[in-house]
């Protein structure tokens, strides 16, 4: 029911402020917590975060995922971290090609054998 | 420790063979945890009964998938688990590392150490969940598996390959027959018998830990350890470990089945085994049926026990054989858990605490229990002087109560009973004293052929003791015939007498 009430929230793949406080008004404290965190949750599916290691090329990658996503809402940050390299996290996947994840895993590899 | 030229070759070889794909995982994150089972959100990708890791390293395994949630039990102490913790699917199912190592060793349902000796090599990684064996691949059970009792092997033999159920209430002594099988197996070795010798697994599930260290101890007494692997889950272990407990023992045996060996394993016992997936059930919020258990709790055994397999000589010939246990309350068999089990089993050795108290050890129903494939491995020798016996036993029962009406009895009637309660005596064996089939065949044939109805009941324990010694002295070469396992022939019948004869002039 709150889950359903959740898919209704949204007018035109946004959410719709007039519809969550019609429906946030009609709810008790426990089911709004629900609410909420379905709210969360699709909000979370419809959102990808792209993560580069500079904004060198940044407009070229934003062009690029902006196709590759156009239903979703595309927010890319930065992370020095990554050395070089991309992260994408698609809600529960999370797909990595950085010089970090390749050395953590070699030099993981080799601690373990 | 390795060296700094080492870590830049492994850095080298990874770089030659750097995947340019890139890293995807599948992720969920923590939101609730209760009673050591972890409800995540996320994780779409992931499969029933797989493996996924926690931030801290803890490993779990799914057991519910529901619409926006799944459910993870833990396989160790979920305490340091907190709402929003990472949880990362594996791809892999649930496994064990099984090597040749493990044999004498204490471990985990996760193949980890509990007797504190050096960590398992690296072996083979074997599923805790398989598909049995099927049809095609199996062939009838016709070959001893020994329990060096000679209540069982004469007239519930098992056969290697078969499942049989060993039930009673507590404390009636259904560990010691499987701790005595255990140490059988070790004599069978020893008598250099053509059959392969035994791998056995003894699988203790939410069972006192004192418990366990006694049956660790006595199998170290024995020797038995030697080719024994116990898998151990403390009734103080979380529930996900007992449940799991039996899956890892059949993981083992499948292990040694696949190297062409025979195994027996023991799952100790079954009733709280289903207790604990009960726990689980509830937690995970499952309906309830019967007795509150799942509505699956009959195949959570079925499929244990189908991997108990005898496998044809194409597929290596090996044999997994089951010794379940199931423990009653106040002797009853057909409360839920004991009727299921009876139901996929071939057979079951039923203990009962009246024969118990009353001093008849091991207190097997011969009524109630059964074998019932088992016959067709039993050997001709066995065969042969078990027959009478088995029948001489039943006339006993029949007429054991009709003569509670006090009425005077005839001769032929008298002696019957006479006979049964002497069977009966020299079929009591004490604990940790397994018995040689030919020591077995030695002492049956000799009540069934009369040689004890003279012997007070009080005298018949010793008579056989002393008995085993003098043949063994003077007669040696009788066991050997009698160890070769064919049907009891005229001149075996022949020496037999002559021993029994002689013996008898020196009985005091």
């Amino acid at each position: 029911m709150i889950k359903k009430l959740s898919e209704v929230s949204y007018t035109k793949e946004k959410l719709d402020n007039k519809k969550v406080k019609r429906i946030s008004r009609s709810l008790g404290r426990e089911d709004l917590k629900v609410y909420i965190k379905d709210l969360k949750t699709m909000e979370a599916k419809k959102t990808v975060i792209v993560t580069v290691a500079t904004d060198k090329g940044l407009t070229d990658i934003k062009s690029y995922f902006n196709k590759i996503y156009p239903s979703k809402r595309v927010v890319f940050t930065i992370d020095e971290s990554l050395l070089t390299g991309i992260r994408v996290v698609d809600f529960d996947n999370i797909y990595e090609l950085s010089l970090k994840n390749f050395l953590e895993n070699a030099v993981g590899g080799s601690l373990n054998d | 420790m390795i060296n700094e030229k080492n870590i830049i070759e492994q850095l080298e070889k990874n770089l030659m063979d750097w995947n340019t794909n890139p890293k995807t995982q599948n992720v969920g994150y923590v939101e609730k945890n209760t009673d050591g089972v972890i409800v995540a959100s996320g994780l779409s990708l992931v499969t029933m009964g797989e493996r996924v890791e926690f931030e801290n390293g803890l490993s779990g395994v799914v057991l519910n998938l529901d619409e926006d949630y799944v459910s993870i039990i833990l396989l160790g102490d979920g305490s340091q688990i907190k709402q929003g913790d990472k949880v990362t699917r594996t791809g892999e199912m649930l496994s064990i590392n099984v090597s040749e190592d493990l044999l004498g060793r204490v471990v985990d349902p996760r193949g980890e150490p509990l007797d504190g000796k050096a960590k398992i090599k690296k072996g083979k990684l074997m599923p805790l969940e398989k598909i049995a064996a099927g049809v095609v691949e199996r062939e009838p059970v016709d070959t001893p598996l020994k329990t060096g009792i000679k209540a069982i092997d004469a007239m519930f033999p098992i056969g290697r390959g078969q499942r049989e159920l060993i039930i009673g209430d507590r404390g009636l002594g259904k560990t010691a027959i499987v701790v005595d099988t255990i140490i059988n197996q070790g004599n069978f070795r020893k008598s250099g018998s053509k059959l392969r010798p035994v791998v056995c697994i003894y699988v203790a599930i939410g069972q006192k830990r004192s418990t366990i260290a006694q049956v660790v101890g006595r199998l170290n007494e024995s020797d038995a350890i030697d080719y024994s692997i116990i898998v151990a889950a403390s009734s103080s272990d979380p529930a996900a470990s007992q449940y799991l407990a039996p899956y890892a023992g059949a993981a083992i045996a499948e292990y040694f089945l696949e190297k062409g060996q025979d195994v027996l394993v023991i799952y100790d016992d079954l009733t709280k085994h289903a207790w604990a997936y009960r726990q689980i059930s509830l937690v995970l919020k499952r309906p309830a049926g019967r007795e509150a258990y799942p509505g699956d709790i009959f195949y959570l055994h079925s499929r244990l026990l189908e991997r108990a397999v005898r496998l044809n000589s194409k597929n290596g010939g090996g044999s997994i054989t089951a010794l379940p246990i199931i423990e009653t309350q106040a002797n009853d068999i057909s409360a839920y858990i004991p009727t299921n089990v009876i139901s996929i089993t071939d057979g079951q050795i039923f203990l009962q605490s009246d024969l118990f108290n009353s001093g008849f050890r091991p207190a097997i129903n011969v009524g109630t229990s059964v074998s019932r494939v088992g016959g067709a491995a039993q050997t001709g020798a066995m065969k042969s002087v078990s027959g009478k016996m088995k029948l001489e036993l039943a006339q006993y029962a029949e007429l054991a109560a009709f003569s509670q009406f006090g009425s005077d009895l005839d001769a032929a009637t008298s002696q019957a009973l006479e006979r049964g309660k002497r069977t009966y005596e020299m079929l009591k064996q004490p604990q940790y004293s397994p018995l040689t089939e030919a020591y077995e065949i030695l002492s049956i044939w000799a009540v069934t052929n009369g040689f004890l109805d003279d012997i007070k009941i009080d005298d018949i324990g010793r008579f056989e003791q002393e008995l085993h010694k003098f043949v063994k002295r003077s007669h040696e070469k009788l066991i050997t015939t009698l160890s070769n396992g064919e049907k009891v022939n005229e001149s075996t019948t022949k020496e037999l007498e002559k021993a029994l004869t002689a013996f008898k002039k020196v009985f005091k």
